[in-house]
This record gives structure tokens, C-alpha cells and sequence, in this order.
């Protein structure tokens, strides 16, 4: 079961607060942290879960320059046999469309049954590389799944619906499959483990010997302008001391009538 | 004057509220640019569905086939596209669902036209569109535009848009049929899969208190657990709490979890990120406690309080004990 | 004592008595001298430990720990029984020799046994003899009837039968050695009215013909020689090898306390290693092996616990017992048949034998190590079981998350660094130096990440620069420049991680010049102490002030008479693991007024609060109640309203403790810095 898993690297956000750059395209990032996206954290972990029932070899792939290798060798550490990373100065100029070109022409050379990605990603929440790789490469595929088996040489899908629903599938090999959060527990990686990963191989491919013209890579979308949430009228506040707050509290509910 | 496509999105002979929020916005563009409203949809025994929107379109385009009976994105992709390449529409309005992530991003590629997701709103702008969506998981908004905005796709998030009929419209309904040559199935669908039932129907309950990341440990949900108890509620809780297995699915509140339209939502320790507050769009009075004042939840609740959880929950209770005693 | 007859010289169906004896002694020597060697060789097969440092501390330890027993009276009255015992025991090692001695050659006597050593020394051995027959006797009943709880296990039954054995032989050699003293009278040897055990014997036996004595004499003789050699062939087979090895574990004690092992005494590179940490048996060190071999099984360890106490799956003893009974396992003294598969197997210990949950349970809070008698240690096996555990990916999604913050940010927040001085904006009127390059203090104060981020904690580190100010200490902090000090990372088991914060403090500490370290948390100061290379001089925070206030130069001034009954706790790291408990005591004390009560349970038996470890980031599921909450009730019963403490984990914990015991207004927790600078 040869798999494929293409994997981004990130800011982390969660307790940061985010401040605008000056060109209004972005985010100053030279305060934050970077870390694997939580999604291609569980689809490297579905992956080696299925390598080590099935065998077969798990390349972890990434587009991005050599900061970003510091995610291909978490990969590797977690259990990936070998990693490429795409050479490619400042990828912000591709929008999802051509990083979901080069991916694709790059997964075409790579032996695979399975090709994962996660369902989004934790910066631009884009979610449409996986799904553009799959067309690309013509691929049958699954969205947003959160159970794999393999069955008979095809792959049983379970995918979130919204609601509570799954929809469980039969999806002939090879696919492409995007991964949703929960679908396993990923393994911890210690720093020795990925120190120890140096070892395993790592191809840096240049973009341009991909062959992709510029004009495939041109970006179909512009991000005109990126701004901090709009300060709307929002909640209306309870404030003062703790008795009081307890006390308004108590009123909004008992004129909503669920003070039983 | 061009058209404006509409995929509707339905299930088990439901039409889904995307639906109806989508014909609403693309009513609302359609009048501002004057272009038509096209719905297009693709099933087996469509005639309710049809009859559904049949005031929120000018134009509805059926597939009814057996085929069609489950979504498969590859079948709606091919037909969708050669409908795109015959009409050349303005737009095309797709729902930014579990089906519609999957469809999209195909169609895409096959149609090569330009695809923004989960867009919260649509701005015309001279001759091109804004696409105005989210990044960093609700804490950035983003304006994007297309080099070539002909035609582009876009997925709209679930309950931002109206659900209510914008106009005066009577559909002109036009069958058609199945593609003669037969598209190749590579993915069979096998069943829906219902998550475990469990004891409690959140969706039923009138007072939710719901626990978020916020609530830090494990051991501190018995706080929320004690609080409800006094209150007469019900517990609900936010994704990540059920990704690390402290409460049981069927008391996710969310898009991957249940709607839900209690009279009073409490909401602690939960940021309010956009997945979550779709499902309680229903709630009548949503309370929120978190210790950031810029938790993007205040922006949707109704009441706010800034404090400690830990802290202020125990007081809120302690007072409602109070209360329900004299 | 010259003895009217002589066993050597006796003969049975043709054979001398001496060939008896010789037989007796040398078939039992040597199946004993076998059994030692196959335990040798599980010992060999070991990782490598460094034991051999400091002998002459080794040495005196020795003495006051191994022959004076210190441990022992930490349990009072059983402490004394087996002090009794053992000194009983080693003094009567002499006759027995002398015993083998008379069996081969009559008339034998040790060397140095003529005159006035021999007589006193009859006379100790006879005094002993009852004192220590009345001491076992008085432990079966103890054990039979009080039963004490902390012989019982949690899983599985204990191993009781063994300790009544050994009781019962002890009290048989006493007893078949007072016979053969009291018919040696009967039968003419030479008498002393100070001999009361002989003498007891002696009457009993009045009246018998000089055959039945004769042969009382000899058979108790022969019982005697023989009971001794199967007992020494029993003590290695269970829990009295310590009789053999207990000296010797306690000689080879760890010496550093609050330190952890490195993960290989003789690797330093880590990388290195193919595996970390300790998978199976044998990727221990000989002195935990030996550890293994020395359990008591007296419970000490476990009825000090405070995971046993609060119900977690841990009980440190019987992690030493299933140890050490899966080591006997598949190390078998004689491999009858080739056992195979079903019993030689070898596996990881985590998962066959102890479970995931009873080694994160631990709070390395030190208390079990405080009270073994014979020395065990058990926080670098846990951290060495805990570094296997991670290294393999075992580890629950919670300290992953943790950990993934630690590595990027420098603390288990995820709050970036370029904030973590932000907490002194709230201070205006104090001025704090944040340390760049080159700049030089006294003082460098190690704030940690509790203290720079926490809300609650930051308090104390506000109290802590304003107590620095008012007595004109000059201090800085590193402020972005300062990593967690990594005392957790080392101790949940990943030692890359804690080798990598340290480096990064490392070089932010050799860009400035300082005399010393203040820290706010007793952890910061154990690890930056004991595990940091370099020798770095650090001070916890009590220990930096007391001579202040000594001197004069801070002065509690407020009267807190009337404002509370005060109650110290000490934390792990201060108390137990540094050997700080004065320190705090004085600088409380130094207030005014104020109304001091002392917990039961205090110094260095303090009961941990819950761990400012893994407690942080991950629940133990299986658990009765929090140790927060039983501290809290014990500070409680002690009749004090206000906790007060030294650590800011402990801060925190009993902060919640209070809450979820219901105890709120009846009791509160403060840090001592905050307590001390309200009064100046």
C-alpha cells in the first residue's frame, strides 16, 4: 500500500493574537511559531497506521522552502520512509490552484495506491488542494473522511456529513483521499525521534524542472486585502462584581422562562 | 445579462437550508446586476424539490435519473460542467458542505475557472466580484478577487445568507436528461452511517449549557456538569472536546455535530468559531463566558461575560441554587 | 562455652558427625553460591551504573543507615522489632559459625572467642537470643491479628506466607540454640546465672535423664545446622534477599537527590542510543536490578505514596515486586526441561507487566525513596520507563500538545515568547531589567513560565521583585530570552526536548555576568541545581530571603495576629528533594503576630499536592479524589484557615482543591513571597 501525503507547515495561532502587515496581504509572522497542520499531523498517522498493517512505503511531500522541511521530517519521524520537498521561493505568489498543479505533477512520478491531504489548512482554510489534485490526476476520491479500511484491493470510506451523518463508501484504488481531524490518534515524535529522522531521505526538487509553465501557475485568485474581524455591536455585556453578573444572569433567563 | 448558477444540495428528499440561503443571495446579485437566477438540480424523484424553490428561481434545471438517486461529485461534475460550458454563467454558487468541498474543487480544475470557499459574503465590484471569506479559523477576514472573474465558482458557508425568498419569481422548469454516454462510477456509495444515538437529544433540549476548549482539563467538565444540574439543562460541547474523547459525540454542537434551538444557549469556554455557532443559529438568547475579550464569540452572542471560568461559574451557580431555593 | 558433647565426634549408621556437617555445609554453600551467581548474572547483563563516588559518605551511611538502622523508627515500634532482629541476627552469625565449626572439629572455637570476649560475647548472644524470639513472635501476631494494611497489594494477593516462614525459622534457630544451651547445663557445661535464655532452657528441661538430654542436645544440634543452611538457600528466592543484598543497596544509594539519571551512565550522546529509556529488564541499571532484588516488601514506600493513597493505579512497591517477580521469571534458577516460550519470554515491560496509566500516576514527589529502609529508588525508573513511553509514541494526545509548545514557544502555553516578559508592565512602580548581552547583576531571578504567564502565579513573581527592590537587590530577568526551565519535560520522559531547553537557557545565561540564580519554583531550582551541567549557583526563593530578613534589611512589619491560622506546607521540591524545610518556616515565623500550626504530616513527610508535573496536562482517570483535596483536608484537621506554600503549582492545586472540597471561606491558600511582602 504505497501512500503519498502532502503536508504544509503553519503558523501557530491558538493563543496568539494576530497583527496585519503592512502590505494588508498577510500576517506578520516573524513572532510566530511554525508547526505541522493539524489535519496532514493525522494524515501522516493514517497513513503509517496503514503502512505498517499493509506495508508498502509512505513519501511525504510539501511545496515550500528548506524552513518547511522542518514538517517533512516530523513526517519521517512519525514513520514516513522518504520525503521531497519542492524547492520554491516564496510560495505566496501560487494560490491553491497552482500548488495543487505542482503537487499533482510531482504525485505522478511517485509510485502511490493512496494519495492523502488534509481537509484544510490551518492558515488560509482553503480546502481545495486535495480535491484539485485529485482531478488533476484522475483520481477517484473521498472527502472529509474519518474511517479507512481497505477491502479487496478498494478502499471503504467513511465521510463527516453535516449533522451527525457519515456516508460510508467504496472507492476503487488508486484515490485520493482528504482526511479529517480524529480519524486516529497521531504518535508523539520526541526530539531525538526526529533528530534520528536526519537520516532518512529527503529530494529537494526545484520547481522549475517540473516543467509547469508559468501560465499554469498563475493564480487564479488575488487576496486584495486581509483585515482584523470588524468590531461589530456584538454581545452585550454583563459587567461588575461577581454577585451582580450572577444576578443579571439569572434575569435573562428567567424572562427566556427556563428558571424551573 | 447572464445567468447565475445555483447548485441545490439535498438529502433524503430534503432540501437543505444552503439551498435556500444561496437562491437568496443569488436573488439579491441577481437584481443589483441584473442577471437571472438558474437552479440546477440533480436527483432521483425531484418533483418536491423542484416545487420547494420553484418561487426563488427564473430558471430550474432537473436531472431525474435513478443514477442521480446518491451524490457522486464526479457525475454532478460532468453534468455541471457541460451546463457551465453552454451558458456560460456569471456565477456559480455551490454550498461549502461535505459534498460541496468535494464537488467544487473538481469542477474547478475541469472547467478551469477560478474557486474562493467558504465565503461569508459577495461584493460586486465594476465589472469583477469580491469574495469575502476567513482565514486562520475565523480570526483574519480576507477580500479576494479573480483575475479573470467570468464564471468563477463559489462555495458559501452555511447559515451567513437569508433563508427567506428575495423577489417575485416563477421558475421556468426544464428536464432534462441523463448524459447518454455513462460516466464511470469509481465511487459506490454504501449507506449513511448514523453516529451513536446516545441518551440525550441536545436538539430537543430548551436551556444548553455547552463546555469549550476553554474548559482546559478533563476533571473541570464535572464544573459544567454541576452547573446544568443546577440549572435543569442540558450539557452540549464544541468539537475539540469530543476529539479528545471527554463527552460522547451526540452532544457536538456544530456543522459535523447537531443543530440546535434551545431558548437560551450558554456557551463557556467556547471561542466561537464559525463551525460551531452554525449549529446554534436556532437558539433564541446565546450567553457567552470567556476569559478573551476578543473571543470571536461575542461578536454573534446576545450576552457576554469576561471572566475566568473557573472563577465565575461556580458564583453563577451557587446563585441559581439560591435562587431556586427561596 | 565448653560443651560436654561433642556433634563432630558422634557417628550415625558408621558416618562421623564431621563428615556430616562438612556434608551438610558444603552441598548447602554450594547450591547457595549458585544461586548468587545466576542472580549475578541477571545483574551483569544490566546497563552500567556509577556507584563507586564518594566513598567515604558511602561508608558512613553505611553505618548510620545500614547497621544503626536509622529508617527503621520511622515506623516506631515494628522500626524497633527489627532492629532487634538484625542486630540479634548479626551477633548470633557468630555462634552459628561456630556452630559448623564444633560439627567438623571438636572443641572448636573462633579465634578471638577465649576469655573475656567469649564470655561477654555468650552473654550478648543469650540476651539476644530471647529478645529477638520474642520480637518475631510479637511480629506473627502483629501481622496475624493488626494486619496492617500496607502489606496488602492492590493487584493480586500478597506474598504473606513467606514473612511467617521466615518469622517461624528465625524464632526455630532461636529456640532449638536456647535447647542445646539448656541441656548442655543439665548435662554438667559450665553455668552463669547472667545466662537467662540458657537458664530458661534449663529449667524447663530439669528433671530429664542425661540420655534425653544428650540427645535433646544433639538434635537440636543437627535442626539447628540444618535449619540455618536451607534458610541462608531461601533468602534468595523472595523478599528476604535483603538480608544479603540490603547492605549492599544501601551502600550503593544514590547520592544526588532531586537529581534524574541520564538516560545511559556511559553514553553522554544520545543520539547515539538506538532506544531510550527502559523497554525490558535488562536496559536497567544492575543498582535498580539490585533494587529488585532488595524489597522488603514492607509497604513503606506505598502507605507514603500519595498516587496509592488517592487510589491511582500506582503502588510503588508492587511495581518493584511484578519487576522483580518477571525477572525471576525469565531468569529462572534451574531451567528444568528448557521452559520455553510460555515462560522465557522477555517482553517490554510496559504493557505485559505494568500498565501505561501506573507510570504516568507518579508525581515524583519522592516521598516512597524517603522512606525505604534498604534505599530503592524509584523516580529514575519511572522517568526511565516514562523516556521508553515516549520515545515509542505512548503518550496520551494531552502531553503531546504540551510538549509540541514546549519545543516551539519555549512553554507549555503556546504563548510566544516575545511576551513572556509582558507581566512586569504591571508593576509602576517597581523598575525590572531585562538582561541583554553583557549586562551584569547579582541576581539573575529565573522567573519560569508559570510565573511569567500565569495570571495567579505572576502575583508572586510581582511579590518577589518587589521584596528584591525594597532590599536593594540588584536583579534582572532574561525576560524573551528565558526557556521553561524544563524540570517537567525531563521528568514526563523526553530527554530531548529537556537537552534542547536547557541549551537554549545555557547560552542566554552565559551572555550576562550574575552571582546567582533566584527562582520562584521549587522546581526551576531542583532542576537548575541538580540536573543543569555547570554547577550553576541557585537559590529558591526562601532560602534567598531568610538572611535578608535576618539582616535586617527586610522588615515584616504588619501584625497578621488575629488573621488566620497558618499552616506550612512543604512542597516536594523544596522539602523532600533539596532538604529546605527551615528556611520557609523562619521567614513565616518572622511575621509578626502571626499563629503557626503544623500538619501531622509534615517535612519530609509531606503529602505532594498533586504534582506541578504530568498533573498539569493529563487526567488520570482511575482516581478516588485529588491529592489537592486531601492535603486540604489535612491542613483542615490540623485547624488551620490558610495554606501556606512556597510552590506555585502547589499554589494552583490547593487553589482548586479548596474549591471542589466545598471548603471555600473556611480555608485559603497563599504564597508565602505574596504573605511576606503584605507585611513589609
Amino acid at each position: 500500500m504505497d501512500i503519498v501525503v502532502c503536508v504544509k507547515r503553519v503558523p501557530l495561532t491558538e493563543e496568539v493574537d494576530l497583527v496585519i502587515d503592512e502590505q494588508k496581504k498577510g500576517i506578520k509572522q516573524d513572532q510566530l511559531a511554525f508547526v505541522l497542520n493539524d489535519w496532514d499531523n493525522y494524515a501522516i498517522e493514517e497513513a503509517i497506521i496503514l503502512k505498517e498493517k499493509y506495508g508498502g512505503e509512505v513519501v511525504a511531500v510539501t511545496v515550500g522552502s528548506e524552513d518547511d522541511e522542518e514538517v517533512l521530517r516530523r513526517s519521517l519521524a512519525m514513520g514516513a520512509d522518504r520525503a521531497i520537498r519542492i524547492e520554491a521561493d516564496d510560495i505566496s505568489r501560487f494560490d491553491s490552484f497552482g500548488i495543487s498543479k505542482i503537487l499533482a505533477r510531482i504525485v505522478k512520478d511517485i509510485p502511490h495506491d493512496l494519495v492523502f491531504t488534509g481537509v484544510l489548512a490551518d492558515d488560509d482554510n482553503g480546502g481545495v488542494v486535495g480535491m484539485m489534485m485529485a482531478e488533476e490526476l484522475k483520481l477517484n476520491h473521498a472527502c472529509m473522511v474519518t474511517a479507512i479500511e481497505i477491502e479487496d484491493g478498494k478502499v471503504r470510506t467513511i465521510s463527516e456529513l453535516e449533522g451527525g451523518l457519515g456516508e460510508a463508501s467504496l472507492v476503487e484504488l488508486p484515490a485520493l483521499i482528504t482526511i479529517q481531524t480524529g480519524i486516529n490518534e497521531p504518535r508523539y515524535v520526541s526530539i531525538l525521534g526526529i533528530r534520528k529522522a536526519a537520516k532518512k531521505e529527503l529530494k529537494i526538487i526545484n520547481l522549475a524542472d517540473l516543467g509547469l509553465s508559468d501560465e499554469e501557475l498563475s493564480p487564479k485568485t488575488i487576496v486584495e486585502e486581509v483585515y482584523l474581524p470588524p468590531e461589530t455591536e456584538g454581545a452585550q455585556m454583563l459587567t461588575g462584581d461577581p454577585d451582580t453578573i450572577a444576578s443579571d444572569f439569572i434575569e435573562i433567563l428567567t424572562k427566556k422562562g427556563v428558571m424551573e | 445579462m447572464s445567468e447565475i448558477f445555483v447548485i441545490v444540495e439535498h438529502r433524503l428528499g430534503e432540501t437543505r437550508d444552503i439551498t435556500f440561503e444561496m437562491l437568496w443571495k443569488a436573488g439579491e446579485l441577481a437584481q443589483k446586476l441584473s442577471h437571472t437566477v438558474t437552479a440546477i438540480i440533480l436527483g432521483h424523484d425531484v418533483s418536491s424539490l423542484t416545487e420547494n424553490i420553484s418561487d426563488r428561481a427564473d430558471k430550474i434545471i432537473t436531472f431525474d435519473d435513478q443514477r442521480l438517486k446518491n451524490f457522486n461529485a464526479d457525475i454532478h461534475k460532468e453534468i455541471i460542467y457541460a451546463l457551465i460550458e453552454e451558458s456560460k454563467p456569471a456565477l456559480t454558487l455551490i454550498g461549502n458542505t461535505s459534498w460541496g468541498m468535494e464537488l467544487a474543487p473538481c469542477l474547478s480544475v475541469k472547467t478551469n475557472l477560478p474557486l474562493a470557499t467558504d465565503c461569508i459574503d459577495i461584493i460586486p465590484k465594476d465589472t469583477t466580484f469580491i469574495a469575502q471569506r476567513q482565514m486562520f479559523n475565523g480570526k483574519i477576514f480576507a477580500n479576494v478577487s479573480f483575475t479573470e472573474p467570468k464564471g468563477c465558482l463559489l462555495t458559501i458557508r452555511a447559515g451567513v445568507f437569508s433563508k427567506d425568498k428575495i423577489g417575485d419569481r416563477k421558475a421556468e422548469i426544464i428536464q432534462k436528461d441523463f448524459p447518454v454516454t455513462d460516466i464511470p462510477v469509481k465511487k459506490s456509495f454504501i449507506e449513511f452511517v448514523e453516529m451513536a444515538a446516545g441518551d440525550v437529544d441536545i436538539t430537543q433540549a430548551e436551556l444548553l449549557i455547552s463546555v469549550g476548549r476553554g474548559i482546559g482539563e478533563e476533571e473541570n467538565i464535572s464544573l459544567i456538569k454541576e452547573f446544568a444540574e443546577a440549572l435543569g439543562g442540558v450539557v452540549s460541547c464544541s468539537r475539540p472536546i469530543v476529539d479528545k474523547n471527554w463527552l460522547p459525540k451526540y452532544l457536538q454542537v456544530g456543522t459535523s455535530g447537531k443543530s440546535v434551538s434551545p431558548k437560551v444557549y450558554i456557551a463557556v469556554g467556547i471561542s466561537g468559531a464559525f463551525q460551531h455557532m452554525a449549529g446554534t443559529s436556532g437558539a433564541g438568547v446565546i450567553i457567552a463566558v470567556n476569559k478573551d475579550p476578543k473571543a470571536p464569540i461575542f461578536r454573534t452572542a446576545d450576552y457576554g461575560i469576561v471572566d475566568d471560568l473557573h472563577k465565575i461559574v461556580p458564583v453563577l451557580k451557587d446563585k441559581v441554587l439560591e435562587v431556586k431555593k427561596g | 562455652m565448653h560443651h560436654k558433647i561433642q556433634p563432630a565426634l558422634e557417628h550415625y549408621l558408621g558416618i562421623p558427625g564431621s563428615v556430616i556437617t562438612l556434608f551438610i555445609l558444603l552441598t548447602g554453600l554450594a547450591l547457595f553460591f549458585y544461586i548468587i551467581y545466576k542472580r549475578y548474572v541477571l545483574l551483569r547483563s544490566a546497563k552500567p551504573d556509577l556507584r563507586f563516588d564518594s566513598l567515604g559518605r558511602r561508608f558512613y551511611d553505611l553505618i548510620v543507615y545500614g547497621i544503626f538502622q536509622w529508617r527503621q523508627p520511622r515506623y516506631l515500634w515494628i522500626g524497633i522489632l527489627h532492629i532487634m532482629i538484625f542486630w540479634g541476627f548479626v551477633i548470633l552469625a557468630l555462634r552459628s559459625i561456630t556452630l559448623y565449626g564444633l560439627g567438623i572439629k571438636a572443641e572448636f572455637i573462633l579465634p578471638f572467642m577465649g576469655g573475656f570476649i567469649g564470655e561477654f560475647y555468650i552473654f550478648s548472644k543469650d540476651i539476644f537470643e530471647i529478645i529477638v524470639l520474642f520480637a518475631c513472635i510479637a511480629a506473627i501476631l502483629r501481622r496475624a491479628i493488626s494486619r496492617p494494611a500496607r502489606y496488602e497489594f492492590k493487584h493480586g494477593k500478597a506474598h504473606k506466607f513467606h514473612a511467617y516462614l521466615v518469622l517461624g525459622l528465625i524464632s526455630f534457630l532461636m529456640i532449638t540454640d536456647m535447647a542445646m544451651d539448656g541441656s548442655g547445663i543439665l548435662l554438667g557445661e559450665k553455668n552463669a546465672f547472667w545466662l537467662p535464655a540458657a537458664n530458661t532452657a534449663a529449667y524447663l528441661f530439669n528433671g530429664f535423664s542425661q540420655n534425653t538430654l544428650k540427645l535433646i542436645f544433639l538434635w537440636n544440634y543437627w535442626l539447628h545446622i540444618l535449619t540455618l543452611i536451607v534458610f541462608l538457600n531461601y533468602l534468595p528466592l523472595g523478599k528476604h534477599f535483603h538480608i544479603i543484598t540490603g547492605l549492599f543497596n544501601v551502600f550503593f544509594r544514590k547520592l544526588k537527590k532531586g537529581s534524574i539519571k541520564p538516560p545511559r551512565w556511559d553514553i553522554e550522546n544520545i543520539e547515539e542510543l538506538d532506544s531510550l529509556g527502559v523497554e525490558k529488564v535488562e536496559d536497567f541499571t544492575w543498582k535498580h536490578i539490585l533494587d529488585f532484588y532488595t524489597c522488603t516488601e514492607c509497604g513503606r514506600c506505598s502507605d507514603n505514596c500519595p498516587a496509592n493513597t488517592v487510589g491511582r493505579p500506582l503502588s510503588p512497591m508492587e511495581v518493584t515486586l511484578k519487576v522483580r517477580d518477571y525477572a525471576y521469571q525469565n531468569n529462572p534458577l534451574f531451567n528444568f526441561k528448557g521452559k520455553t516460550d510460555s515462560h522465557n519470554q522477555n517482553l517490554s515491560l510496559i504493557g505485559n507487566v505494568l500498565s501505561p496509566d501506573e507510570i504516568w500516576s507518579c508525581t515524583t514527589c519522592g516521598a516512597c525513596e524517603e522512606e525505604c529502609p534498604v534505599f530503592i529508588e524509584y523516580i529514575d525508573k519511572i522517568v526511565d520507563l516514562r523516556r521508553y513511553m515516549v520515545e515509542s509514541g505512548m503518550i496520551p494526545k494531552d502531553f503531546q500538545d504540551a510538549l509540541l509548545k514546549f519545543e516551539k514557544t519555549g512553554n507549555p502555553f503556546g504563548k510566544p515568547p516575545s511576551k513572556r516578559a509582558d507581566w512586569i508592565k504591571e508593576l509602576d512602580d517597581v523598575s525590572i531589567k531585562i538582561l541583554e548581552e553583557g549586562d551584569e547583576v547579582d541576581v539573575l531571578y529565573f522567573v519560569d513560565s508559570y510565573a511569567s504567564f500565569d495570571p495567579q502565579i505572576q502575583q508572586v513573581a510581582m511579590a518577589i521583585v518587589k521584596g528584591l527592590n525594597k532590599a536593594g537587590v540588584p536583579f534582572g530577568i532574561l525576560g524573551p530570552r528565558e526557556s521553561d526551565s524544563a524540570h517537567q519535560v525531563r521528568r514526563l520522559g523526553e530527554e530531548g526536548l529537556f537537552q534542547f531547553l536547557v541549551e537554549e537557557n545555557i547560552e542566554a545565561f552565559k551572555t550576562c555576568t550574575f552571582k546567582q540564580i533566584v527562582t520562584t519554583d521549587p522546581h526551576a531550582f531542583n532542576t537548575l541545581k541538580n540536573d543543569y551541567p555547570g554547577d550553576l549557583v541557585v537559590k529558591h526563593y526562601t532560602d534567598f530571603f531568610l538572611p535578608l530578613i535576618e539582616s535586617g534589611r527586610l522588615k515584616p512589619a504588619k501584625s497578621l495576629d488575629n488573621e488566620g491560622i497558618y499552616t506550612y506546607h512543604d512542597p516536594c521540591y523544596l522539602g523532600r528533594h533539596n532538604g529546605i524545610y527551615e528556611a520557609p518556616r523562619k521567614i513565616l515565623a518572622s511575621i509578626p503576630g502571626i499563629q503557626i500550626v503544623e500538619m501531622e504530616r509534615n517535612r519530609d513527610r509531606s503529602f505532594c499536592c498533586g504534582g506541578g508535573d504530568i498533573n498539569l496536562w493529563y487526567d488520570i482517570e482511575e482516581e478516588e479524589m485529588r491529592m489537592g483535596e486531601k492535603r486540604v483536608a489535612m491542613a483542615h484537621e490540623a485547624g488551620a484557615n490558610v495554606i501556606v506554600t512556597a510552590c506555585p503549582f502547589c499554589l494552583l492545586n490547593f487553589d482548586d482543591a479548596i474549591k471542589t472540597s466545598g471548603l471555600e471561606g473556611q480555608m485559603k491558600v497563599v504564597d508565602l513571597m505574596e504573605l511576606l511582602v503584605s507585611t513589609l
